[in-house]
């Protein structure tokens, strides 16, 4: 059965071939898995979740000893402040979200069609925000909009991502998306696939190339030696700075287009956010 | 309408940023020696050859990387020495799918560099 | 829609440019010093019209700008020779990224 699927999909990607484009995003999202499944066939399928961590047991087993009581706890309590404290008007973001706001982060980003853009979960908070007579954050302000997802997300562990492009507009989005992905940028000429598909598990200095699945499931992260909040979009940022190009702007059109690839691409995966990372 | 005020005021500010940096750098630079194709080959702002590859003869390594061929026996595996410079000058021209990058073509090291870092890899 | 936004951002950049090098005019103009040469003011804006297209086409590398950073404060400081040399490194740094956003896809294996 496994193997009709494996020779299916390299029919797929033999048919597609003349062009790499009019790949599905269900074509594209099941070769990654497979590639990363037919490289490292120990590792589990939910454990991607875990990015580099899944490489190493004994750097897993540090990380669950962190998490257990995360020093940036009191952090994440912040963010529940800002989330908790009503607005002006009375009314609160849990208004705003069904369910109020529990398993809603793995609908983030969608393609909205009236608005013919991607919207992300930060942008669904601006909009709380505006809604309610409050001016917005600057998305990427880690001490307001940073912290309000370190709680906002975390709602939403264990939730499935379950991103969906369905519709010409949100194709494009997410081609656009794609392409950023794939794309060689800065003057050290990297593409994010250079290390996270074409290098994936093996070892950059000492660090090991986490996979692409699953990548996007835990955001925001507390990274470092100093626990320093970096939201997806912010690292999206450290990452072109790292190889010369000058970042884009956060929560502007290239990465919200990337985080929605990038997102659908860990389709199927458990959320579960304000982790730590190195 | 905010964002490409944003875009310019965040390179404006990171022109800034660069001018500081280029300024302070400037007044260190006097007494430094010019690096070594050792010291050229480890900076990870020049060739930082040894993110991905290893240097089994190279006891100074403190990495374990293995995203490309070792540094083994240069010698023997690029007779041509022009070979050689021309996989660092821009490995995409033999395989342009390869992750090295082009440190020749893009500017990142000089040829004066290269050169001195063919000779130290030479030696691997 | 798309191209008005690129034609804005030229336009706010090139403002900020001509703020730059109106700035380093008027300094000059207070110094006895020689102004700066045809060549160097020509290289200069050159380059920054170089990284101003690379902004337009998000192909701008950090050591672009930062190029250019150096060849406007060398343009303050009247240094034709620092300016000539910056002012190129920009311009070749831009048009590199410009490239490569052109370029093949990685990974279509």
């Amino acid at each position: 059965m496994k193997q009709t699927t494996w020779m299916l999909t390299c029919l797929g990607m033999l048919a597609f071939s003349a062009d790499a484009l009019s790949l599905s995003p269900e074509q594209e999202r099941l070769n990654r898995v497979q590639a990363v499944q037919q490289k490292y066939p120990d590792i589990k399928f939910e454990d991607y979740v875990y990015g580099a961590l899944a490489f190493s047991p004994d750097a897993k087993a540090q990380y669950e000893n962190m998490m257990a009581f995360p020093p940036f706890e009191s952090e994440i309590d912040k963010g529940r402040q800002l989330w908790e404290t009503p607005f002006n008007n009375g009314k609160r973001y849990a208004d705003c979200f069904p369910g109020g706001g529990r398993n809603v982060a793995g609908n983030y980003p969608y393609y909205d069609e009236a608005m013919k853009k991607v919207v992300t979960f930060e942008m669904a908070l601006n909009q709380c925000r505006a809604n309610n007579g409050e001016a917005p954050y600057k998305q990427a302000d880690m001490n307001t909009m940073g912290l309000l997802t370190a709680y906002a997300r975390t709602l939403s562990d264990g939730m499935l991502m379950n991103i969906k492009v369905k519709g010409s507009g949100a194709l494009a989005a997410f081609e656009s998306g794609r392409r950023f992905f794939y794309q060689r940028r800065g003057q050290l000429n990297f593409s994010c696939a250079s290390c996270h598909v074409d290098h994936v598990g093996e070892i950059l200095r000492t660090e090991y190339l986490s996979m692409l699945p699953g990548q996007a499931t835990h955001w925001p992260a507390f990274r470092g030696g100093d626990y320093a909040l970096f939201t997806l979009q912010r690292r999206y940022s450290a990452c072109n700075q790292l190889v010369r190009a000058v970042p884009m702007e956060i929560g502007g059109e290239e990465y919200n287009n990337l985080e929605y690839f990038h997102s659908y691409l860990s389709n199927g995966l458990p959320l579960k956010s304000s982790v730590f990372r190195k | 309408m905010g964002k490409p005020l944003a875009i310019v005021t965040a390179v404006s500010l990171g022109l800034l940023l660069a001018a500081t940096f280029i300024s302070s750098a400037r007044a260190a630079e006097a007494p430094k020696p010019e690096p070594t194709g050792q010291e050229l080959a480890f900076d990870n702002r020049k060739g930082n050859c040894l993110a991905c590859h290893a240097m089994p003869g190279e006891p100074k390594t403190v990495t374990n990387t293995n995203i490309a061929p070792p540094l083994i026996g240069m010698a023997a595996r690029f007779p041509d020495r022009r070979k050689l410079y021309g996989q660092i000058w821009d490995a995409t021209r033999a395989n342009p799918d390869t992750a090295m990058p082009p440190f020749g073509k893009n500017g990142i090291l000089t040829d004066t560099e290269i050169n001195k870092v063919v000779d130290y890899v030479y030696g691997l | 829609m798309n191209s008005c936004r690129i034609a804005i951002r030229l336009l706010v950049w090139s403002g900020l440019v001509m703020g730059v090098a109106g700035h380093g005019a008027r300094a000059a103009e207070s110094s006895s010093k020689p102004i700066l040469s045809a060549e160097a003011t020509e290289a200069l804006a050159r380059a920054e019209s170089g990284v101003a297209l690379a902004i337009a086409k998000k192909a701008l590398w950090t050591t672009a700008a930062s190029a250019l950073a150096q060849a406007q404060e060398a343009a303050k400081q009247q240094d034709n020779a620092a300016v000539m040399k910056y002012a190129a490194v920009a311009t070749e740094q831009a048009s590199l990224g410009m490239a490569q956003v052109d370029g093949p896809l990685t990974s279509q294996h």
